[in-house]
């Protein structure tokens, strides 16, 4: 058990209270920046104008247009880029320390598997974008407590038979998008759902958020709030147990937040993979795993990093890219390279 | 304050099914201030019956009681305010630093939503300062060795300023410093006032330390009481089935040993009913 690292202390490189001030000014920053790009071609100084003008009386200048491509398209798509962003990482943290695996990602009990088939369903069948995302919400949730559910007729390791369960329901709602995918018109309907699967922030509307924002904030609340028990459950079920903590509870409390969050993420902006498994390492990298800061530095960042790359996505092309290729794409060298540098002891 | 934990009848089955028991009919009483030793062969359910004691199992059969209260109508976290326990564990997933393995053993005394307070904080150094290991306090749990994650793990379970300790073969793949010292710090607890459970697979450390001692053996409690009447020569061929000889050695180490006969002997240490 000696060292195989070269440093053998977790002290966090940086003071963490300086380190998530910075963190929050950087996502305010992003945050500005990403209202500022755009194919509308507005100019920066208009859109400070056209912002304070709900506080303040400013000259109007501006024709209703471009206020509503403010107002209506990029306010909501940034916050929708925050909260799922944010959302998604805790939730990534929290499973990894529930299952005591960093390989885990927020999909791992299957609710995108179940999403992407709801979302299939409704395409095919009433071609309905609310339908679309109350199918996908609804079966993304039952997706999940099929799984929990599943692992319940076993009687061993419950964390282990979770993880089996969720790839058994995952296979069988893949396979079953997969046959949706066959049988759509080639026209029309499958390409929607492979862009739907793709994900993308471009269809999120102030509808929307009004009603799955406070969920997607409630779950991370709940997370954020039993932040330090996680770190209990790290030690395993019997450990947890024999330190006092009441485990079903624990758990149940993490799988539902952390379901809440990835269902309502996805049924605004489809599939977005990679934030929930990387996020948290990158967190982990910044201020070692104790999940007091590990969470709220892998929320900052989820945040900030979501908003980045829909921000690129929807400027560096002609065309959008979808995003669930370029979170990929600009996160997979980033990763690696700060694995190579900073060389963690998991 | 008399007994402490009392079993009585015990059975446990990991299929729930009594056939398939791992031990049954165990009773006995822990006394306050007692060091309990409990021997046993591989696999005769010393870590379970440890597991029943901390409500991480629940026995099939008969009754565990606390202080008087049975535990099975006990939450895990009242539990956990009393009784400590020092698990087998691999080290965590996860880096942690000792001092955040440490203050973990404050959860019991913590609401859901809290975190360790400064105090906790202090509980968790004593406790560490308590097992000679807070200059450990920085370092990554995954980069100490296997006796100072033993210690780390028992100044965890001291941060839960418990009255009664449970160990779970403490010294185990341990070198015999590192034996010496674990075995140092019970004896210490103990003296201070702890009760104290501990299984183990050395006759020789029951002999050093213990107050009390059983043997589970086949699922049932062979033999208990003080351990110049259990550890016998008689005792250990039945349990594990070796002959073995227990001597009484002066010259600085005034006390009763356990020691195996030379392998060069024609009779196998080994007896033919072995194993």
């Amino acid at each position: 058990m000696k060292s195989r690292f070269d440093s053998a202390s977790t002290t966090p490189r940086l003071d963490p209270g300086r380190l998530q001030a910075v963190l929050v000014v950087m996502t305010v920053a992003i945050a500005i920046v990403s209202l500022m790009v755009g194919q509308a071609g507005i100019h920066p100084y208009e859109i400070l104008r056209i912002l304070l003008s709900k506080l303040f009386p400013v000259e109007r200048t501006w024709s209703q247009t471009i206020e509503a491509v403010i107002f209506d398209v990029r306010i909501p798509r940034l916050l929708a880029g925050l909260l799922v962003g944010a959302g998604l990482s805790v939730a990534g943290a929290a499973f990894q320390g529930l299952f005591r695996n960093p390989l885990v990602s927020p999909h791992i009990l299957g609710v995108s598997a179940g999403a992407g088939f709801g979302a299939a369903i409704a395409i095919l069948f009433f071609g309905n974008i609310i339908l679309v995302q109350i199918f996908s919400f609804i079966f993304g949730l039952a997706a999940v407590f099929c799984t929990y559910a599943l692992s319940r007729v076993y009687r061993t390791t419950p964390v282990l038979m979770l993880v089996l369960s969720g790839i058994i329901v995952g296979a069988l709602f893949t396979a079953s998008t997969s046959l949706l995918k066959y049988i759509a018109d080639p026209v029309n309907q499958m390409p929607s759902i492979v862009f739907w699967l793709m994900g993308s922030l471009n269809n999120v509307s102030n509808g929307d958020l009004l009603v799955v924002g406070p969920l997607i904030l409630a779950g991370i609340a709940i997370l954020l709030s039993i932040r330090w028990r996680i770190n209990l459950l790290t030690m395993g079920e019997e450990d947890a147990r024999a330190l006092g903590v009441n485990t079903e509870l624990m758990r149940a409390l993490i799988i539902l937040s952390a379901t809440v969050i990835s269902a309502s993420a996805v049924c605004i902006t489809g599939i977005i993979g990679w934030i929930g498994l990387v996020i948290p390492h990158i967190g982990r990298l910044l201020v070692g795993p104790d999940n007091r800061l590990l969470l709220p530095v892998a929320a900052l960042v989820g945040a900030s990093y979501l908003v980045t790359v829909d921000t690129l996505a929807r400027s560096i092309a002609e065309t959008e890219i979808p995003i669930g290729i370029l979170t990929a794409m600009v996160g997979a060298p980033i990763f690696a390279y700060l694995l190579r540098k900073n060389r963690p002891g998991w | 304050m008399g007994t402490r934990i009392s079993l009585k009848d015990i059975a446990f089955s990991y299929t729930r099914r009594l056939e398939d028991a791992v031990f049954r009919d165990v009773g006995f009483d822990l006394q306050s201030g007692e060091v309990f030793c409990l021997l046993g062969p591989n696999g005769t359910g010393k870590s379970t019956l440890l597991k029943c004691l901390m409500n991480i199992l629940r026995p099939q059969q008969g009754i565990i009681e606390l202080d008087g209260k049975e535990l099975s109508t006990m939450g895990v976290s009242r539990v956990a305010k009393k009784v400590a326990y020092v698990p087998q564990t691999q080290v965590s997933t996860f880096p942690f630093s000792i001092r955040e393995i440490v203050v973990m053993g404050r959860a019991p005394h913590l609401s859901l939503l809290a975190s360790p307070s400064a105090k906790d904080l202090q509980v968790a150094s004593a406790a560490m300062e308590g097992v000679g290991i807070s200059h450990l306090a920085d370092r990554s749990c995954n980069s100490v060795s296997g006796g100072e994650w033993q210690l780390t793990l028992i100044a965890r379970a001291l941060a839960q300023e418990p009255e009664i300790l449970l160990l779970d073969e403490p010294t185990s793949h341990l070198d015999i410093a590192n034996q010496m010292k674990i075995l140092q710090v019970v004896k210490r607890l103990a003296d201070k006032g702890l009760t104290i459970l501990m299984a183990t697979h050395f006759p020789d450390h029951a002999l050093l330390v213990s107050t009390a001692v059983a043997i589970l053996n086949q699922g049932r409690l062979a033999y208990q009481g003080v351990a110049d009447e259990v550890i016998t020569e008689k005792n250990l061929r039945e349990t594990y089935g070796v002959n073995v000889k227990i001597l009484y050695v002066g010259e600085g180490v005034d006390r009763k040993v356990c020691l195996f006969p030379s392998l060069q002997n024609t009779r196998s240490p080994l007896t033919a009913t072995g194993g």
